[in-house]
């Protein structure tokens, strides 16, 4: 790991980005959960990336929900 | 970072029932194969819409899915739940209807430093409008097929990671991997639809 702040922060953002999917799937175990909770606390890029997954997830699963597609050709 | 696995689901009546369902059929009773098919045809039609975005094709695969179900029910072993056996014969004979691009690459746009814009200030109907349903439903259309399907079966029909990897017969690593990149797109699609304004 770099000792630049800058670039250790970049890192971190890469790490945290590649595991959203498992960290909002609830798959993540304990520590590397609370590495990405605190790192999504402060870093507001990963935190606005974390909060439009969660979106993005939330509207599939809505999807599943309808009883047809929503574009289905009538 | 390491990652937890899931926990097996527990067995419910329906699951019950329908093993019983299952028995008939396998001892050549149509009536209970038609009851199992019955109960899935529809919802496996919308996931094949879904994958082919082709109202016909995606009926002609389940017509197709549900022939070749009854002539194998013997081979059924019963490792699986019948939706996700059926699922995977489903998305085969969707997937030879299909022009397969090769290694269709998937742009996922979230370089470390790019401004990342918010959502967050509008209110929760928003995300729960038909509106913003459809626009997923829009950009889901868009994704490469290996990506659409992966985010089909887990995150539109509910599979867990484990049954989404055995309809795909991938890996449960590789089915998480298309997952995550999958999502990440459709977020940076979505993304582009809050800045045109259409919310």
């Amino acid at each position: 790991m770099s000792l630049n702040p800058v670039t250790r922060h970049r890192e971190h953002c890469s790490e945290t980005r590649a595991h959203m999917s498992e960290y909002l799937d609830g798959e993540l175990e304990p520590s590397a959960l609370a590495a990405a909770e605190r790192h999504v606390r402060w870093c507001p890029s990963c935190g606005r990336m974390l909060a439009n997954l969660r979106r993005t997830i939330g509207g599939l699963r809505r999807l599943g929900d309808q009883q047809t597609p929503v574009d289905e050709p009538r | 970072m390491t990652v937890l696995a899931a926990a097996p689901p527990m067995p419910t009546a329906a699951d019950d029932d329908e093993e019983r369902l299952l028995v008939r059929a396998r001892d050549g009773d149509q009536e209970a194969f038609n009851q199992l098919a019955g109960r899935y045809s529809t919802r496996l039609w919308r996931t094949l819409y879904r994958i082919t975005r082709d109202c016909e094709a995606a009926h002609d695969a389940v017509q197709e899915a549900l022939i070749r179900a009854w002539q194998n029910i013997d081979r059924f072993e019963g490792r699986s739940r019948f939706y996700t056996w059926l699922t995977r014969i489903g998305i085969n004979e969707a997937y030879r209807g299909l022009r397969r691009p090769t290694e269709e690459s998937l742009d996922v746009d979230d370089q470390v430093g790019q401004r990342i814009p918010t959502w967050g200030s509008r209110p929760d109907e928003i995300f729960e409008s038909r509106e913003f349903v459809a626009a997923v439903e829009r950009a889901l259309g868009e994704l490469p097929l290996d990506y659409r399907t992966a985010v089909t079966l887990r995150d539109v029909e509910g599979l867990s990671a484990a049954e989404a990897a055995e309809v795909l017969e991938i890996g449960e690593r590789a089915l998480k991997s298309r997952l995550h990149r999958g999502r990440m797109a459709l977020r940076g699609k979505l993304d582009d639809y809050f800045k045109e304004g259409y919310v």
